[in-house]
């Protein structure tokens, strides 16, 4: 199988665990923006995106990688500090958002 | 064709890894989702692999932990390790090193990128399987002991089993890693055995990698304290890399400890008297704004400089007098067959 066709065919799986990790993200979101977010949800919010910043371009989601890579980095630098106050949260919130805004525009794209 | 095992919690990875090594060619690829299944993997295994790619952050055991584990393995001990991961900080980057990978891309990964740095790999494993059949040619016609190839004097020798210690293609790797993360924080120094082509004219093979251990343990207790990664890079030469802020203070421990490290650990030949070193201690060189050579710049500079003290040595013994400063006062020494100059 050319290598497009296989890199098509993971990319439609892409979307599927998009959808998963889009799912997931959005009560997280309803959290933060209630500012009763706790560390354990800072964590997970982390994770999906360093998942989705590891893989998004190199398929060929380059502004998703970006989004996620911005959530990421702004989560970690919350986590590292120990910080779950309103403001910190809030800034979580604001990046979280833009990067589940990406994740359904990519799923729309694929 | 080599043998490769990927290691990541992310199934989309592992199928994107399958799809793209095989276009290049790599079709012997097997994959694990975890830490611990990578090992079971490696222990039931009836072909051995040949070079490995592991993410950092996995659930349970992580890349870096797997890493090591992987290095406990004899088979493994030189592997291709390279680490496949989101994680570009520089805390990561050094501690991957530290527990023996080779090399470390960044995801999100450019598919040429991952392909070049794997044919890297694959040249180094064809270049020792070479070196392995010649050696093995020589060993069916001579005793081990008898063996020396001119390329133990200049080419880099893996030591294994002290601090900090990483093969020299890895620790070109590292400064190139940090340079592309623009992660400009580490100082290089060298330091130099600059009597080494007399020690290595009368040594056997084996007692002449222990002379390198040796002084690869030295340097390493010298350094005890601080954060370092070092390599031998052949022709006596010790390359080290630590935080800029600490050269400083890492390079004045260097001088102060290592002449009486030296003479603690005292170097013999194969008949057991002792082997007189001449030590010389580089500067540290970081990396300055506009100038020219790369990310590998402050490494050359480091060996040129050292490279350049270590004639004036040579120079200076054949003279009859040492014409670079060296270790003096304290406690008079059991044995002055040991030099260290800066």
């Amino acid at each position: 199988m050319p290598m497009e066709d296989a890199i098509a065919r993971i990319r439609k799986r892409y979307a599927e665990q998009l959808r998963e990790h889009g799912a997931r993200l959005r009560p997280l979101l309803d959290q933060l923006v209630s500012g009763r977010a706790t560390q354990d949800i800072l964590e997970e919010v982390q994770f999906r995106a360093h998942k989705i910043h590891g893989t998004a371009a190199t398929l060929g989601f380059a502004e998703l990688g970006t989004r996620a890579a911005e959530c990421e980095h702004e989560t970690q630098a919350q986590l590292a500090a120990g910080n779950v106050a309103p403001a910190a949260l809030a800034r979580v919130a604001a990046r979280l958002e833009l990067l589940i805004r990406e994740i359904e525009r990519a799923e729309r794209a694929s | 064709m080599i043998r490769i095992l990927a290691v990541d919690d992310d199934a989309i990875i592992l199928e994107l890894l399958r799809e793209i090594l095989a276009s290049a060619g790599y079709a012997d690829i097997e994959v694990a989702d975890s830490g611990a299944r990578a090992l079971e993997i490696l222990n039931t295994a009836r072909q051995p692999f040949d070079c490995f790619l592991l993410d950092i952050q996995m659930p349970q055991m992580d890349g870096i932990e797997l890493c090591r584990r992987i290095r406990q393995f004899p088979q493994y001990a030189r592997a291709p390790i390279l680490m496949l991961t989101a994680m570009a900080e520089k805390s990561y980057i050094d501690r991957a090193f530290a527990a023996g990978a080779s090399d470390y891309i960044t995801k999100p990964f450019e598919v040429i990128e991952l392909i070049t740095r794997l044919r890297n790999a694959e040249t180094i494993i064809e270049e020792r399987r070479r070196a392995l059949e010649h050696q093995v040619a020589l060993m069916s016609a001579r005793k081990e002991s008898e063996i020396k190839d001119r390329a133990l004097l200049t080419e880099p020798v893996s030591i294994p089993d002290i601090d900090g210690m990483i093969e020299y293609l890895a620790f070109e790797n590292y400064l190139l890693q940090l340079s592309r993360g623009r992660q400009f924080m580490s100082s290089i120094l060298a330091a130099k055995v600059a009597n080494i082509a007399e020690i290595f004219e009368r040594c056997s093979a084996r007692s002449f990698r222990f002379f390198l251990t040796d002084i690869a343990e030295a340097l390493a207790e010298s350094m005890r304290g601080h954060a370092y990664l070092m390599a031998y890079r052949g022709s006596g030469l010790f390359t080290i890399a630590c935080d800029r802020r600490d050269a400083d203070a890492l390079c004045a421990d260097l001088k102060a400890n290592l002449q009486v490290r030296l003479d603690e650990i005292m170097p013999v030949y194969d008949d057991t008297t002792p082997i007189p070193v001449a030590a010389v201690i580089g500067e540290p060189a970081a990396h300055r704004l506009f100038r020219a050579g790369g990310a590998l710049a402050p490494l050359h500079e480091a060996i040129e400089a050292v490279e350049k003290k270590a004639l004036r040595v040579v120079a200076g013994k054949r003279a009859g007098a040492a014409i670079l400063p060296t270790v003096t006062g304290g406690a008079p020494r059991q044995r002055e067959l040991t030099h260290v100059y800066w």
